[in-house]
């Protein structure tokens, strides 16, 4: 070793001393810190809290996890960094890609359309691997999804699918130049799980080349929301006319039994994604964006909203007994349905005093409410649509969801399953089988 | 345990360094290979077990070895049955699956129905390790080195956790002396800081990044011929500073600890051929290979065919021991073939006239070609991979919108810090054992802090050469 000698005099030994003892503190006063802090706070201290549980690798790696999930200087400093490598790069974090003109696309969305169709490993939990060769992904889904449908015929009821392009499939120049104006329309998974659904005689709307018509039509050719995932209330609307369309064509719309309306309301949104990408601050700084919804009004009823004891994410007409079902998740939720966290929580309206204090403040409200694919879709056939809907569990969730209130599908005669594309990804491991109960009576 | 992690650097390392140091030091062995167990079965407890019994039949097949009397007969039984016992381990644990996959294919080929096949986990590690132990035993046999003083001393040297799950590959008979008598200094302990540091900030704030691109370009189903190009570079960059930013921090942590670890990186990016790569590239894992392989096939004694062959087949077996893949046999061929290739035109590559720069540059093109086989997931990706690197593949689709993930300016700032840093000659190996000044302690600790304060907000923290 080149380095000074054990018998170096002390002054030329300051650097090394300086640096031993400035790591050792920084490595000692981040436990140390950590543990003070939360006794001064009254809290468990975290790190005893892997001596309480047996030493499973399961175990261990939940408390490594919430080791760092908890740690002050993560909670410090995460939101420092991430808010600078975005100020000074455009690095929006694990979960989005930053877009032009400010637009922010969901990270997921982007990676299952360049990553395209890819072998489904299946469940890498189990003790055997299955001789089968690996099918792609959207074969397995195909294979879910024919599974639900055999088990609906049996009940008479008709199955329509409705995959929903995520926003890079239709905003791709607004995620890189390289796209070039309006080009859509990749080569996906999504496309070959519509044909094989047909080949299989599973009905399925393809929405991409209804938006892609579309696009020339709206004044500002967006059809998704530039800080969210999700579509504009146009876009839901779009969705929910080619889907009636569909059953019409299908013969499977029901009688126009309702002279639903429609009223003008409007909405300050801001994104779902800027939530996501967990920088506090950061959806300050974004003004929020103006919606303009047409919120579909009962003659009878009003709003399409669930009463209060309706269970959270289901929607059933109070009056008519609808022979239409959606099961979706946030697409059909979004303007239709509260939103389970407050990200939801929009302003609406203009500043107006209290009338008890004084004080001005916003008036606010959830979004505005059935002016959602749901109710758009009971607009355009003038008959009431039940849904059942859960954020990100359109695979699994909404039919585990239905399993478990089976009474909803009586009096049903089809069932509109709707999810967005990169649900596709999660293959066989994200779209279990979920038997239907069986019928009373039968 | 990763050295990137919160759990080791905050909780592990101050407690293991605090106890340690304030165990007399006769028990400072049996602490560091308590430690190591604590260590390595943080991944998955049950490993422990295994390495805990290759270890004690190591040890007992050593002194069966070394016992006075035995005859070099017995001896030859012991060594063999010992390289055997740990060989069969690691190739269950390791080749199984790829065995009976392989086997499903040819039934399949033969038109018989292929079977299950019981899914086998990798300890991590267990390629390291093994090798650490049969050191140990055939230098015992070879009489390169004297059988452990202790259990202890073993369990420690089998065990100790700097260099456990991703090496350097260090030889018993390196550390032996180490194991009975270590010099614990200020200036030896800030050199351990100082190389850990570097080796720290290699990883999170470089490797990391780089390996987002790599990802995201290996992942893509038909990359553009730009993309593809900068995939393999990103990928270059990461598994270089990935794997030699984890060997600094090994040498690191084994210098506060006593230890000295040899230098397993050097430049290799640097390299003018081939087989200069292997003298600059992982380097114990090659000198491994050449000591314990190389020479008992017969090294270039046996006239040049035979080295030749000699050469293609440890590279053969090196790519093996890297994983269960035909990709990885693969990329061991290529890099077999070139050896040869060179050997035959006397340790000189095919470009040796040309300027330095363009040497380096075809070495580096070359070293792109085989990190191409060695990332993708099977053989048919790494084809695919080749044809969109030369725009023979399918039309890019959706894979242009890689541009969105690419060229962005954080990625590429890192990628060019990366290349600046694989072209400059010094070598964080060589720049810790230099005297030490604040401005250097300044910037280590700079480094230090940026590093954990980046390892905080990164999701995206692999370590590849867990996985061989």
């Amino acid at each position: 070793m080149r380095a000074n000698s054990p018998t170096t005099p002390l002054l030329h030994r300051r650097p090394q001393l300086a640096l031993t003892v400035v790591f050792l503190g920084l490595i000692a006063a981040v436990p140390v810190s950590q543990t003070a802090l939360e006794l001064v706070r009254g809290q468990r201290v975290q790190f005893t809290d892997v001596f309480r549980d047996s030493p499973t690798s399961g175990n261990l790696r939940r408390h490594e996890a919430a080791l760092k999930e908890k740690s002050w200087v993560q909670q410090t400093f995460r939101p420092v960094i991430q808010r600078l490598m975005f100020r000074a790069f455009g690095d929006a974090g694990a979960k989005a890609v930053t877009g032009r003109d400010g637009w922010l696309f969901y990270r997921p969305d982007v990676r299952f359309l360049i990553e395209g169709s890819r072998p489904d490993t299946g469940d890498a939990a189990s003790r055997w691997v299955q001789p089968a060769p690996p099918a792609a992904q959207w074969e397995s889904v195909a294979r879910a999804i024919r599974r639900f449908d055999e088990q609906l015929e049996q009940r008479g009821i008709q199955l329509l699918i409705v995959p929903v392009p995520g926003k890079p499939s239709v905003h791709a120049e607004q995620l890189t130049a390289r796209a070039g104006a309006g080009r859509t329309g990749f080569a996906s998974p999504t496309r070959e799980l519509i044909a094989e659904l047909e080949r299989h005689g599973v009905a399925a709307v393809d929405l991409l080349p209804v938006f892609e018509r579309a696009r020339s039509s709206v004044p500002s050719g967006k059809l998704y929301l530039a800080h969210d995932t999700h579509w504009t209330p146009h876009g839901a609307r779009l969705a929910a006319e080619a889907v009636a369309a569909r059953l019409r064509n299908l013969g499977w719309a029901p009688q126009a039994t309702t002279a639903f309306t429609l009223r003008k309301a409007a909405v300050d949104r801001r994104g779902d994604i800027l939530e996501m990408m967990q920088i506090p601050g950061l959806r300050d700084t974004f003004a929020p964006q103006r919606i303009e919804c047409d919120q579909v009004l009962d003659p009878a009823l009003g709003p399409l909203v669930p009463g209060p004891s309706e269970r959270p994410g289901t929607y059933r007409h109070p009056i008519h007994q609808s022979p239409l079902l959606v099961l979706g998740d946030s697409f059909s939720r979004i303007y239709q349905l509260p939103e389970p966290r407050s990200l939801g929580t929009a302003v609406v309206g203009t500043e107006s005093p209290d009338p008890e204090t004084g004080e001005r403040r916003l008036s606010k409200r959830l979004l505005p409410g059935s002016a959602g694919f749901v109710s758009h879709l009971a607009h355009a056939l003038q008959a009431p649509v039940d849904a059942i809907v859960s954020d990100g569990g359109a695979s699994t969730d909404v039919r585990r969801k239905l399993s478990t209130n089976p009474e909803i599908l009586e009096g049903k005669r089809v069932v509109i399953w709707q999810f967005v594309e990169r649900d596709i990804a999660l293959g066989r491991a994200g779209w279990a089988d979920v038997p239907l109960p069986v019928e009373l009576g039968k | 345990m990763v050295f990137t992690t919160p759990i080791f650097l905050f909780y592990f390392l101050p407690l293991f360094l605090l106890i340690y140091f304030n165990l007399p030091y006769r028990w400072r062995n049996c602490w560091i290979t308590l430690a190591s167990y604590v260590f390595y079965g943080w991944w998955e407890p049950w490993f422990v077990t295994l390495m805990a019994f290759t270890t004690v039949a190591d040890f007992i097949w050593g002194h069966v070895i070394t016992r006075p009397g035995a005859t070099r007969v017995q001896q030859r039984a012991a060594v063999t049955a010992c390289v055997v016992t740990n060989l069969c381990l690691l190739g269950f644990f390791k080749y199984f699956m790829f065995a009976a996959e392989t086997f499903n294919a040819l039934r399949e080929t033969f038109g018989a129905e292929p079977v299950r096949i019981l899914r086998v986990t990798l300890p991590i590690g267990i390629s390291f390790y093994t090798f650490h132990s049969l050191t140990y035993i055939i230098d015992l046999y070879r009489g390169h080195a004297t059988p452990a003083r202790s259990f202890t001393d073993f369990s420690a040297f089998v065990a100790l956790f700097p260099d456990l799950v991703a090496g350097p590959i260090i030889r018993y008979k390196t550390l032996a002396a180490q194991l009975t008598l270590r010099q614990h200094t200020v200036e030896r302990f800030a050199s351990g800081i100082a190389i850990f540091c570097l080796g720290f900030a290699k990883k999170i704030l470089l490797a990391n990044p780089c390996g987002q691109v790599a990802d995201a370009v290996f992942n893509a189903a038909a990359p553009p011929a730009l993309d593809a190009w900068m995939g393999v570079l990103a990928y270059a960059f990461q598994i270089y500073f990935d794997f030699c930013g984890y060997s600094d921090m090994a040498v690191g942590l084994g210098r506060m600890l006593g230890f000295d670890f040899l230098k397993n990186f050097d430049a290799p990016y640097r390299s003018e051929s081939m087989t200069e790569v292997w003298r600059r590239w992982h380097i114990s894992l090659s000198s491994v290979l050449r000591d314990y392989l190389y020479y008992p096939l017969g090294g270039n004694r046996k006239g040049p065919a035979r080295t030749y062959v000699n050469l293609a087949v440890v590279m053969l077996l090196g790519g093996l021991w890297h994983g269960a893949k035909w990709n990885f046999i693969a990329w061991g061929a290529f890099h077999g073939l070139w050896l040869a290739f060179e050997r035959w035109r006397g340790k000189r590559s095919a470009y040796h006239a040309w300027p330095r720069p363009a040497r380096i540059g075809l070495t580096f093109l070359l070293m792109l070609f085989s990190w191409v086989l060695f990332r993708a997931d099977n053989l048919g990706a790494a084809r695919d991979y080749f044809a969109a690197m030369f725009g023979l593949g399918p039309a890019p689709g959706a894979s242009i919108l890689l541009a969105a993930e690419l060229y962005r300016p954080f990625p590429l700032l890192i990628m060019a810090i990366c290349a600046l840093l694989v072209v400059q000659p010094v070598q964080a190996h060589d720049w810790s054992l230099e005297p030490l000044t604040f401005a250097r302690a300044s910037l280590l600790l700079g480094l230090l802090a940026l590093g954990v304060l980046l390892m905080f907000s990164q999701d995206f923290n692999p370590f590849l050469y867990f996985q061989f």
